[in-house]
């Protein structure tokens, strides 16, 4: 059983973690790495928050000339690990992958959400919806706004669940669950086509505070980013906004791409996954035309992608979610681009020997520290500072969070492991407004993993206990503590940061490059020549996914001869290669009239600008 | 004789501005002089709305939405009588024009709009009636960019139709540097044609202005390269990237589809920042209950959906609705047709009406003003060329056509330049502009005016049993308009209407299908406060819905009713318990 003081301190730990990636220096790298990193606010949220984007790039005013990866996290601000990761991965490029940094850019957008991530610490934990802008909403569509938020029955600080045993009738409650055979603190749904009576009715634990019938249906916040973008984005839920990108920050993010032609591939830490399974294929919605995962002719690069990434992290199966309104297959579906998503973590199989089980979240005080920085707090200044920030005001809050940020990334993960612990409001499967799910088991033999998974760790499941509800009679409370099936354990963070610097080394070098052949000029008498051109692609995936031939949302690779049409015999004036496949191809050939000496021809490749060869006719008399 | 006083009293009038000397004429005159004969720049319709402000402040607010995306003031105009209410607590109409900014008779028809309601106010029964119940939001411009454009470039009559976000037509890397020239300066696009061997047009014999096709076996001599222009950008092509710009009527996030799916979407819905503007002012009021977004052409009467998978978001309760007000637009606008824009049009993904109608539950149609019928005054819709030429000769007297004159052009060599010019199709001919103004004015208006109007009807008190009432009444709904559409209702939009009782305590509350039902049939949940009722079906179009309260309190109490709906103006009554 985890204590009390374990499970509150979760709200120290996103909150610290929110307010971390706010700020951009880089604690752990050195003076000339961090000259590889530059910061600028690409846009504001809702509150007036900056969203940061992080350029890393051997020279910053080249970035936007090289092929480059995006990567972006935080779109749900549950998922602390996708925001904490993305920073370390900051660290960990520029240090230990600069050369990869001469030839590619990689942008970070570590918090696209940071309105919601600075409610984390709201108490009690999963009283605010982290996935959710603080717009305001009537969810409940009532005429009254905010008014059935969760309540936090028994006290002890965490918003989890609540079930009732056979709902009297009258009371408004319907049975849907039974328990689990395996497991009677889960909960599945009662099997109705095998004639299993339903038990017991479940849902948030909370009040009906609006007397109508209804626990909890009126919470505050606003949009879901995560199903916010314009991808077959649902016009007709409560969360999902008046309309795709109303939200400042997901707006200013999208706008902001749009001008980047140089993007060739997109990845969002997220609860979606796209990499430990490759999306369905050769699917479509209603117009015939957008497609629900992949176009199949893309099936091939992303089984490539995903075969390193589970090389480079281990990660073979991963939750998703609906990618409806997602960020990532806006990009894939909308923008043309590769685009990838993952958890980062997952369930940690129950069977797993003793080297795979996650550490023990303990005080790594042990471990060497920088000889530049000087010795991390001690135990009780960390428990002093935790209970400061629980209990302090909103100065002395402030006031340790800036003194968080300037500490090393090492003392920061060790707070974060002392703090112990993740909320998240939402990911509970059987809570009644948890997000449409496709997950790859069913949910309740994944709530089995994760159960075990929890008595393993010691925490992350209250275990049932009745309460006397003033509406309800006798209920149960209990279930997952919020966020503990999204975040992976603080004491995991530096080795996901690890495995992800990995994968995308590897998908860094497998990115697809445009090769342009020096080119051969033949003279055909009369001061015609004929000229050739070989454009080829070395890379290791096509130069753009197939879908972006139905986007054509970037210009093709544009060749042009500097030369007056009207002296053009033979050959397109402008020659356009919209894509090219690994080790394909393509010769050009121009016959030319010209007194010129020389012919220039230019190359403008969207990835990495324009370029020009210059050609001595003179060679091919 | 008679009119040339008129003529002269109201000239008179306006120059000494002593209006009382119009009404021997039964005319009502406006303070803001505007002539229905012709058209206005951008500039000119602006100065109008201040000046419509500035002269009728007690009716009038203007208001700036937003910018174009060059820059420009999205100028709106509330029309409403704040000593009946605020605009917001009444239900509101928006009116807008030239999305496509092409199709610039529908600016003249928001302009007469205000016109008419402006100076028929105090003056005019029906419409003062009118106007004391309901708002009025009129945005003459949606895209003020491409109507500068239009006015003052050389355009056809379907060019600057987009707005002007530059947009990389031909996927070179450069935005909008081919656009075509008006090479023969007569401030129109018009065509090119050549002679050459092989050329599959000839001129017509009777008059050579005409170019006609010849069969498979003739020789024609001539050919048509297209509208007038050259190749800027040396890539062997003429005018093929253009100024803009997305189709703004695709822009709408009610079933948006990308470019790939739906030409000219833009990149997301509300992406443009006319569009945007405009959706976060109608997000702003939920008491917006009907919309008109004129275009041309074609005389239409359009309604929703513009896809066929949305067919669904028309329940037959608001077809009704749709018809009934559509098929009076018929009666009133001759040569105008009421059809459905997917099935008789074109499929249409993120229209603006589509997002208004569907998304937002609001009544909505699209007119297309004029059509060729009118002409003729008689049904002929496809006009031939002969038709047509007594039309611009004898009726426009050669207004609506450029001679061709020879032009030595870079690509081509020696062309002729010429044809019909931007006034010569879509637009409806200044000497009929007035008529057209005023018949889709007068559609529009009374579409307003079937916006719900709520009023309590029959109410009937019974005694119980000592302090126990049961009070049933009636909320009734006069009007084609329901104050929430079927649509509204199923899929959640907006919020429900409400009903309040206040002055004694309420035991039950619901709904009652006729005065004889025993018992109440939609109940309000038990555990909830029973003297607040949601009523997410609204109140039907000439309709009414039966509510029964039962309540605790002594004889001769008095009970306070209200009802509350976003599409209405709110009521309220007292109800005295007694037998
Ligand atoms: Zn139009």
């Amino acid at each position: 059983m985890p204590t009390r003081g374990r499970r509150i301190s979760g709200a120290l730990l996103i909150a610290l973690a929110g307010a971390a990636l706010t700020v951009t220096p880089l604690p752990a790298a050195s003076a000339q790495d961090r000259a590889n990193v530059s910061t600028r606010t690409i846009g504001l949220s809702g509150e007036s928050r900056n969203i940061d984007l992080l350029t890393l790039s051997s020279s910053p005013d080249d970035a936007d000339s090289r092929p480059a990866l995006l990567v972006v996290a935080g779109i749900d601000a549950t998922h602390v690990t996708g925001t904490r990761v993305a920073r370390h991965l900051a660290e960990r490029l520029v240090s230990e992958h600069a050369d990869l940094l001469n030839d590619y850019t990689v942008y970070i957008v570590p918090l696209v959400n940071p309105d919601a991530a600075s409610r984390a610490a709201q108490r009690p934990i999963g009283s605010y919806d982290l996935r959710l802008t603080p717009k305001p909403v009537d969810h409940d569509r009532d005429r009254r706004m905010n008014e059935d938020g969760p309540n936090d029955l028994n006290g002890d600080g965490v918003i989890t669940q609540m079930r009732i045993r056979n709902p009297a009738p009258g009371s408004g409650l319907v049975a849907s669950h039974v328990e689990h055979e395996d497991d009677a603190r889960l909960m599945r749904p009662a099997d109705r086509s095998k004639g299993e009576v339903p038990v017991f009715a479940i849902m948030t634990e909370g009040l009906d505070d609006d007397n109508d019938g209804s626990v909890a249906e009126d919470p505050e916040g606003g949009i879901d980013l995560s199903r916010h973008f314009p991808y077959l984005w649902d016009e007709f839920d409560a969360v999902t906004g008046d309309y795709p990108l109303e939200d400042p920050g997901a707006r200013a993010l999208a706008d902001w791409m749009l001008t980047r032609p140089n993007l060739v591939a997109v990845l969002a830490y997220s609860p979606h996954d796209t990499l430990s399974s490759i999306p369905a294929d050769g699917k479509y919605d209603d117009t015939r035309r957008v497609p629900l995962g992949i176009e199949s002719d893309d099936k091939r690069a992303y089984e490539q992608v995903s075969e390193a990434f589970v090389e480079a992290t281990g990660l073979e199966k991963a939750e998703g979610r609906s990618n409806e309104g997602s960020f990532h297959g806006w990009s894939y579906a909308h923008l043309g681009l590769y685009s990838f998503s993952t958890p980062l973590w997952s369930v940690p199989d129950s069977d797993s020997d003793d080297t795979e089980a996650p550490a023990p979240a303990t005080d790594n005080a042990g471990e060497a520290e920088d000889a530049e920085t000087p010795a991390g707090p001690t135990m009780a200044e960390i428990q002093e500072m935790i209970r400061i920030y629980e209990s302090g005001s909103a100065e002395e809050q402030e006031e340790l969070m800036k003194e968080f940020n300037a500490m090393p990334a090492e003392t920061q993960a060790r707070i974060m492991a002392i703090a112990s612990g993740q909320p998240d409001p939402q990911a509970d499967a059987a809570a009644p407004e948890a997000p449409a799910s496709s997950p790859r088991k069913r949910s309740s033999d994944i709530n089995a993993s994760w159960i075990a998974y929890a008595d393993e760790r010691g925490e992350g499941f209250v275990d049932w206990e009745t309460f006397d509800h003033p509406q309800f009679g006798e209920v149960e409370v209990g279930g997952f503590v919020p966020g503990f099936r999204l975040n992976a354990p603080p004491d995991q963070i530096e080795a996901i940061a690890d495995a992800q610097t990995k994968f995308i080394a590897s998908l860094l070098g497998m990115f697809p490059a445009i090769e342009v052949g020096e080119p051969t000029v033949k003279s055909l008498g009369s001061g015609v020549y004929e000229v050739a051109m070989r454009i080829s692609n070395t890379g290791a995936l096509p130069s753009r996914p197939a879908i972006s031939e139905k986007t054509r949302r970037w210009p093709p690779i544009l060749i042009r001869p500097q030369i007056d049409d009207d002296l053009v015999l033979v050959g397109d004036p402008i020659e356009r290669i919209d894509r090219l496949e690994p080790g394909q191809q393509v010769d050009l050939v121009w016959t030319v009239r010209s007194s010129q000496p020389t012919l220039d021809i230019t190359i403008t490749i969207p990835e990495s600008g324009e370029r020009s060869v210059s050609i001595d006719l003179s060679e091919g008399n | 004789m008679h009119r040339l006083i008129t003529a002269a009293l109201i000239s008179s009038a306006a120059i000494c501005s002593t209006p009382s000397l119009t009404l021997a004429q039964a005319h009502t005159e406006s303070k803001v002089d505007i002539a229905f004969n012709r058209y206005y720049s951008f500039e000119q319709l602006v100065d109008f709305m201040y000046a419509f402000e500035r002269e009728y402040p007690d009716l009038v607010t203007t208001e700036v939405i937003g910018k174009s995306q060059e820059g420009r003031d999205m100028v709106l105009v509330t029309i409403n009588n704040p000593e009946t209410g605020a605009d917001t607590d009444k239900p509101a109409m928006w009116i807008d024009g030239s999305i496509h900014a092409n199709e610039i008779q529908a600016s003249e028809v928001c302009l007469y709009t205000i016109w008419y309601l402006t100076k028929s106010y105090g003056s005019n029964e029906m419409l003062t009636e009118i106007m004391d119940r309901t708002a009025f939001y009129i945005l003459p411009v949606v895209n003020p960019d491409s109507r500068v454009y239009w006015f003052e470039e050389p355009s056809t009559p379907n060019s600057s139709r987009a707005n002007k976000r530059p947009i990389d037509s031909d996927r070179d890397g450069l935005y909008d540097e081919d656009p075509p020239n008006d090479l023969d300066g007569d401030g129109s696009i018009t065509a090119m044609w050549m002679q050459e061997p092989g050329g599959r047009w000839r001129r017509n014999e009777r008059d050579p202005r005409i170019f006609e096709r010849v069969g498979p076996d003739e020789e024609g001599g001539w050919t048509y390269l297209g509208s007038e222009g050259t190749d800027l950008d040396g890539d062997g092509r003429i005018n093929e990237d253009g100024p803009g710009g997305d189709d703004m009527n695709r822009n709408w996030p009610g079933g948006w589809q990308p470019n790939y799916v739906q030409r000219g979407a833009g990149e997301y819905a509300l992406q443009n920042p006319e569009t945007k503007s405009i959706a976060d002012f109608i997000l702003s009021r939920p008491n917006i209950a009907a919309a008109q977004s004129y275009h041309n052409t074609g005389g239409m009467i359009l309604r929703g959906p513009g896809s066929p998978t949305r067919a669904d978001m028309y329940p037959r309760a608001d077809l009704a609705v749709y018809d009934e007000l559509a098929r009076t637009g018929e009666e009133m606008i001759p040569y105008y047709r009421y059809l459905i824009i997917y099935e008789d049009l074109y499929t249409v993904h993120g229209g603006f009406v589509n997002w208004t109608a569907e998304t937002l539950g609001i009544v909505s149609f699209t007119n297309e003003l004029w059509t060729t019928e009118k002409y003729f005054q008689r049904d002929v819709r496809r006009p031939n060329d002969e038709q047509q030429w007594l039309w611009r000769d004898k009726l426009a007297f050669g207004d609506l056509f450029t001679d061709y004159t020879e032009y030595d052009h870079p690509e081509y060599g020696t062309v002729l330049i010429g044809g019909p010019n931007k006034w010569s199709a879509r637009s409806t001919p200044t000497f009929m502009l007035e008529e057209e103004c005023h018949r889709n004015f007068a559609f529009t208006t009374y579409h307003a005016s079937e916006m719900a109007e709520l009023r309590f009807g029959e109410t009937r008190v019974e005694k119980l049993d000592g302090d126990l009432w049961s009070v049933t009444f009636e909320i009734r709904n006069d009007r084609v308009i329901p104050t929430r559409t079927a649509q509204a209702a199923n899929r959640g939009i907006g919020q429900p209407d409400v009903l309040m009782v206040a002055g004694a305590e309420v035991i039950t509350s619901g709904t009652v299908g006729s005065w004889r039902d025993k018992q109440i049939n939609r109940a309000n949940p038990a555990g909830q406060d029973q003297s607040r009722l949601l009523n997410n079906r609204g109140i039907g179009g000439k309709d009414a819905t039966m509510f029964r309260v039962v309540v605790g309190a002594p004889a001769g109490t008095e009970l306070e009713v209200s009802y509350s709906a976003e599409k209405a103006r709110d009521i309220s009554t007292t109800i005295t318990l007694e037998d």
